[in-house]
């Protein structure tokens, strides 16, 4: 089979043309997660409350220290309720050098894995937003995966839709993988598979969650869209202690396609 | 009567954190079970509803709704 070279998953420069055997340009086959450290200089931090004391990046995970957070649904991601002020990092969504637009056909697939010893039970998203720095999840506009901490025990992973999550928490459970395909103005649908924690992983459970957001946002249609890791508790009813540490790991591949135009 | 549905090979067990029909916040772990209503038969359902008396819909209703409801739970529970 022909391998059909389309960019270098690294710095998305263009592949050049269909190799027609294998070998020459770079192919689809077994594309390199992109890792996210939030330190590298590259993310904003957007924390309105002042919630965030510092981030650090070891060994693959981030590590967020919180100040004291008093239980607010304003702080939860998964709900769309009293706004949403929670802390989020993001920075413009660019393949090579072509910003992806709202327009576009865009493949969102993320690597997600929530950490059992963070101190409190934890939410983090790995995104793509047409509005990060807006309150209003009818702006926002985020698609892509979640991961929380479910208890000491457990963690949980999987996708998440506009204001809301669909996720599996399970005791073996190891990383998420979760794709959202969004394009021309609609939101689209996000699905994932949970893994175990075994070397190789595999599949524990699945699920989707459409968002139901066909059209274009309160903000109109062409919007520039931006990569977005939100951070805060798993609940509206959960508050974080000064000093309390939530650790995750993430990785992500985007791509667009030439559909629907 | 009017017909109602689930699509059983789509239950699953999820974690969902979301919204309910009330705005109420939503955090729980449970059976997902799609209930299909065709379209011709929405306002045939809704024509039974009366969301402000606390008896409706009837009982002979209700049971058809729930019938379909708890029959996929058993089931799913029972391969679960």
């Amino acid at each position: 089979m022909p391998v059909f070279p389309v960019f270098d998953p690294t710095t998305g420069a263009s592949g050049g043309a269909s190799s027609g055997g294998g070998g020459g340009g770079t192919s689809l086959a077994d594309l390199t997660p992109i890792p996210i450290d939030l330190t590298d200089g590259s993310w904003t931090l957007l924390d309105t409350d002042g919630l965030v004391s510092s981030v650090s990046h070891s060994g693959g995970f981030n590590t967020v220290i919180w100040n004291t957070v008093v239980a607010d649904a304003k702080y939860n991601w998964s709900t769309a309720s009293g706004g949403q002020s929670a802390p989020r990092f993001y920075k413009r969504l660019v393949i090579g050098t072509t910003q992806v637009t709202s327009t576009d056909t865009l493949l969102f697939t993320t690597e997600m894995e929530a950490s059992r010893t963070d101190d409190f039970l934890s939410k983090v998203i790995l995104t793509v937003a047409e509005a990060p720095t807006d309150t209003d999840v009818a702006v926002i506009r985020a698609t892509g995966g979640a991961a929380n901490k479910v208890s000491t025990t457990q963690i949980s992973g999987g996708t998440y839709s506009y204001s809301a999550e669909t996720v599996t928490q399970n005791a073996a459970l190891g990383k998420s993988i979760s794709t959202s395909l969004r394009g021309h103005e609609s939101l689209g649908v996000g699905c994932y598979i949970a893994l175990n924690d075994s070397v190789p992983a595999t599949g524990i459970s699945m699920g989707s969650r459409p968002s139901n957001r066909s059209s274009a946002g309160a903000a109109g249609a062409g919007q520039d869209l931006w990569l977005m890791v939100g951070v805060g508790p798993k609940t509206s009813a959960i508050g974080v202690t000064a000093g309390d540490q939530q650790r995750f790991a993430l990785s992500f591949v985007a791509v667009t396609m030439g559909f629907g135009a | 009567m009017p017909a109602i549905h689930v699509d059983f090979d789509q239950v699953t067990v999820e974690s969902i954190a979301a919204m309910d029909t009330d705005g109420a916040e939503l955090v729980t772990t449970g059976f997902v079970i799609p209930v299909i209503i065709p379209l011709e038969d929405a306002g045939p359902w809704l024509a039974l509803y009366d969301e402000t008396s606390s008896t409706s819909p009837s009982a002979a209703n209700s049971r058809i709704i729930a019938r379909a409801v708890m029959a996929a739970l058993q089931a799913a529970a029972e391969s679960d």
